[in-house]
């Protein structure tokens, strides 16, 4: 969030992804750097364990949502 | 105190953990005076910037460090620690927004050396990291303070630890120098004796090691460390990390009648942390084979090759400390030296405090 959020300031696309478990701390983190409603892609737990498959899926399911916020209004 | 005076002061302490800006116990309010005070002893001005703390990126002063260091309950004496030790938190290779924010639960280990443990109260023996003594349970207090508040490393949050431990309230320790029969850690770096210096490393819980001590075979108690750092559920088997060894008197004492010196303990615990390789494989899910750093590094590893945990016996680092009995700790620090190494400096004392 914290690298989104800067290269963002920059004029610079930037969009973070997280597992659902943390997203709740993401938008926190957000808020208290001042960016409250910053948006950021959101996919299922976990990443850490999975194998090159999954992790494909996981990515999958990311990109929609990284266009959409890249592309689309803060 | 008048009565109206206590209920007063009980309700302004509910309401700073109401606020969320305590560790959970109750916390000193910052009165001016006290906060004026802790900034004169540092020797400092109350608006010198000391970094950026993570998650937030917040400013710290030297007055926001005060602040805490008034509310985790420090004496005045403390904040030269406090400072330095923070700083060693901001060096780049520390990774203090890995510390800030990671699943691991590390905390930062705070090892203090030179006359300024003596003069402040440290505890360096028994019961060492256990309950008792001011310093020891306020100076890690204070840093854990600042992170919440300055950093917003907030516990639940934004500090994402999937477990924390007793450390994260407050993990600090003297190197107990009076009694070690080596140079402490500091003169081992190349500072002066009469130095004081911090040590700061993020370091997991502290994992207990006991062993019956003979100096005749030095030998068993390094073992017992040696297989307490190799288990295969450690992130040191999973990525080059470093530990600090806190010896209890009776352990280096022995290890020392034998004559043994610290870089022997240090290459002996180097060469006998490990496991062969097929310990690993079998360690690892069958869909992520060779994913361990330690083999990928070692293309057509045979079974029995032995894989160290450290990349170097200089990565582990022996300290002085406990009471008497059969008793040694191992604080493991970050899962890979990438997410963060220890850091050492030495604290500037104000003008007028005596060295």
């Amino acid at each position: 969030m914290h690298d989104a959020i800067q290269v963002e300031g920059h004029d610079i696309p930037g969009v973070a992804i997280c597992t659902e478990p943390f997203s709740y701390g993401a938008a926190q983190l957000a808020k208290m750097r001042g960016a409250e409603g910053f948006r950021f892609a959101v996919v299922e737990h976990p990443l850490g364990s999975l194998g090159d498959d999954d992790l494909w899926h996981r990515a999958e399911a990311a990109l929609p949502q990284v266009v959409d916020i890249a592309t689309g209004s803060r | 105190m008048a009565a109206g005076s206590v209920s007063e002061f009980i309700a302004k302490i509910d309401d700073y953990i109401e606020q969320g800006v305590t560790d959970g116990l109750p916390v000193i309010p910052p009165s001016v005076e006290r906060v004026e005070a802790m900034v004169a002893a540092s020797g400092r001005g109350a608006d010198e910037v000391v970094g950026l703390l993570p998650p937030t990126y917040g400013e710290a002063n030297v007055r926001d460090v005060a602040i805490n260091a008034t509310m985790a309950g420090c004496l005045p004496e403390y904040m030269p620690v406090i400072l330095a030790a923070v700083e060693v938190m901001l060096e780049p290779s520390f990774h203090l927004d890995h510390l800030a924010t990671s699943t691991k639960g590390n905390a930062p280990l705070v090892i203090v050396n030179g006359p300024i443990r003596k003069e402040i109260g440290l505890n360096c023996t028994k019961n060492v990291l256990g309950p008792g003594a001011r310093a020891n349970a306020t100076i890690g207090r204070a840093i854990r303070l600042l992170l919440i508040n300055v950093g917003g490393s907030v516990p639940g949050v934004t500090d994402h630890s999937c477990f924390g431990h007793g450390g994260k309230y407050t993990y600090t320790i003297g190197e107990d120098e009076e009694s070690s029969p080596w140079e402490p850690l500091h003169v081992e770096s190349g500072f002066a004796a009469e130095d004081s210096t911090v040590t700061v490393m993020g370091s997991e819980a502290p994992r207990y090691v006991s062993s019956v001590a003979s100096p005749k075979c030095p030998e068993v108690t390094l073992l017992r460390i040696a297989d307490t750092m190799s288990t295969l559920a450690s992130f040191g088997m999973t990525g080059r990390s470093e530990a600090f060894v806190l010896l209890g008197p009776d352990h280096r004492n022995a290890v020392a009648e034998a004559g043994w010196s610290k870089a022997d303990v240090r290459n002996f615990l180097h060469e006998r942390s490990g496991r062969p390789a097929a310990d690993l494989d079998a360690g690892q899910p069958p869909d992520r084979p060779g994913s361990l750093p330690h083999l990928r590094e070692r293309e057509g590893y045979r079974p029995d090759d032995w894989i160290p945990v450290f990349g170097s016996a200089d990565d582990i680092h022996i300290v002085a400390a406990g009471g008497a009995g059969i008793v040694s700790l191992v604080c493991y620090g970050s899962p890979s030296l990438d997410y963060g190494r220890h850091g050492q400096r030495r604290i500037d004392r104000p003008n007028g405090v005596p060295r």
